[in-house]
């Protein structure tokens, strides 16, 4: 498997590789498992309706890793709706990410939709 | 982007020892054996037919045959073809059952396939979680119309040792041919084949530091094997295995083999020593070691490393060459069938590596390997959701 530099530059880029802790204001999303061969988790933390701090937990092949990291780092400073609306095949096209690995960016994209949803609900702390 | 630059795929391949680098560009010089080994009737075919039996000799040596018994090929995977189509084809009025085993090399399996679409039946043995197949299995296996049993020695991918002898003496006792792929352990291990009672041996080259592109089937000769040929032509090599014998890769081959019977002993104790010290090294970073713990060739690590997913463990570590399942197989992203045969799930046979370490690993290499190993697998272990 090759890997493009984009790819590999985001691979390495770990600084918002973890977890928030837990609070009123930080909500988390997961979707996949290790056993389906892609687990990933995003935690958000919003500040007057915008997204103030994103991390990423993932358990993934390098173009999910580096697309997880893309996306904690693209979050940042956007609505909860910007997030709903994310679409995953452009950035699957900048990864040049193999047609087979499409499906990864679905779950990508399952996580992050159910921690956007969970902003402003009750009950949604560390959840 | 790093590269691999670390050497630890031994089992891969080894890179050609420099003295068998220079007998073959000696054989291959302006005074170099050119002649046809098979042309006795001039100098120059006599003088390439004396090396070709040198070099049969010495490769006859190495696992206690008489130098007739050697047939060149043109590897393990040609060898492997010869034994079980030559046997089961000629022996097909005999019987129409195979016994072997699911974690053998694809060069066993995917001729077994073949012999199954021809209308042979084939029996897989399924190994303990060592990876061992315990003598009394095969035992249990035997059918009245079994014709030939195939064992690999040593795994490639694990290293584990089969007990060839065991299984020797009960095919013997059976009437059972008994076919050995030894494509990782000739030169690296002690082989008898007249005490091991093997009637057929695969042997290859490029494993044991002599060049790609030939090996050897020791087929017994006395009371002789049956074996229907594959390739057809000159009727070299006694008609089994007919084309113009390469003199120079049989010389590399030769030597490569006389070399590493030489120099075994000391080898195996360096190699086990350095393969321990990057056990150690791996240990710590809560790593689970695939085959039995003791059973195992000197220069063979495989292992585990939970938490981390294949492609990325792989990728993480790409400054070191080494392999994620058999290198005949690892340019697709299935799990290790052995592994998966071990009973590890999908994704734990995906997230080991087997790094093997020969004759040119250094105590640095395998330091600067553990290094690596430290610096990206605890960050990718804590990036995995609990």
């Amino acid at each position: 498997m090759t890997y493009n530099a984009l790819v590999q530059t985001l691979f390495a880029q770990r600084e918002r590789a973890g977890r928030l802790a837990a609070s009123a204001s930080v909500v988390s999303g997961e979707s996949g498992a290790m056993a389906q061969g892609m687990h990933v988790r995003f935690w958000l933390e919003s500040e007057e309706g915008r997204i103030r701090r994103a991390r990423f937990e993932a358990y993934a092949c390098p173009h999910l890793m580096a697309a997880a990291a893309y996306l904690a780092a693209w979050a940042e400073g956007r609505t909860p709706e910007e997030l709903l609306a994310w679409e995953w095949r452009p950035l699957a096209d900048s990864l040049q990410a193999p047609i087979e690995k499409w499906g990864k960016f679905l779950i990508l994209e399952d996580a992050l939709r159910e921690a956007a949803r969970k902003i402003g609900k009750p009950g949604r702390c560390g959840s | 982007m790093r590269t691999a630059s670390l050497y630890f795929d031994y089992a891969a391949t080894t890179p050609i020892d420099p003295r068998v680098a220079q007998r073959m560009c000696e054989c291959l010089g302006a005074d170099g054996a050119h002649g046809n080994p098979s042309s006795m009737s001039h100098a120059p075919g006599r003088e390439a037919r004396a090396l070709v039996e040198q070099a049969r000799a010495q490769v006859a040596g190495v696992i206690g045959a008489p130098p007739a018994s050697i047939i060149w090929t043109s590897g393990a995977t040609e060898s492997n073809n010869l034994a079980l189509f030559g046997v089961a084809r000629f022996h097909r009025d005999r019987g129409r059952h195979l016994v072997s085993v699911r974690t053998e090399h694809k060069a066993v399996l995917d001729p077994l396939k073949q012999l199954e679409r021809e209308g042979f039946a084939v029996t897989y043995l399924k190994p303990d979680t060592t990876g061992i197949v315990a003598p009394e299995q095969m035992e249990q296996a035997l059918r009245p119309d079994t014709i030939l049993v195939s064992l690999m020695h040593a795994n490639n991918e694990i290293g584990v040792i089969q007990d060839i002898a065991a299984v020797g003496r009960l095919c013997r006792e059976k009437g059972v041919f008994f076919h050995v792929d030894a494509a990782q352990s000739a030169g690296k291990l002690a082989i008898d084949v007249a005490a091991m009672q093997v009637d057929l041996m695969s042997l290859t080259a490029h494993k044991v530091y002599g060049p790609k592109g030939i090996g050897a089937l020791y087929v017994r000769r006395q009371p002789p094997v049956g074996l229907a040929p594959l390739i057809f032509g000159g009727g070299q090599e006694q008609g089994v295995r007919s084309g113009t014998l390469a003199t120079h890769q049989i010389v590399g081959m030769g030597l490569a083999y006389e070399l590493a019977a030489l120099e075994r002993e000391g080898e195996t104790q360096r190699i086990a020593a350095l393969r321990d010290r990057l056990w150690k090294g791996l240990s710590v970073l809560g790593v689970e070691l695939n085959g039995h713990p003791a059973q195992r060739m000197a220069g063979i690590l495989n292992v585990t490393f939970p938490g981390v997913e294949g492609e990325s463990l792989q990728f993480a570590l790409r400054e070191l060459a080494v392999s994620a399942g058999a290198a005949c197989s690892s340019g697709t992203d299935e799990a290790s069938y052995v592994l998966r045969a071990l009973g590890r799930s999908d994704a734990q046979a995906q997230s080991s590596l087997r790094f093997s370490l020969g004759r040119f690993t250094t105590e640095a290499e395998v330091d600067a390997a553990i290094a690596i190993a430290h610096r990206e697998i605890p960050a990718l272990q804590a990036l995995a959701p609990r």
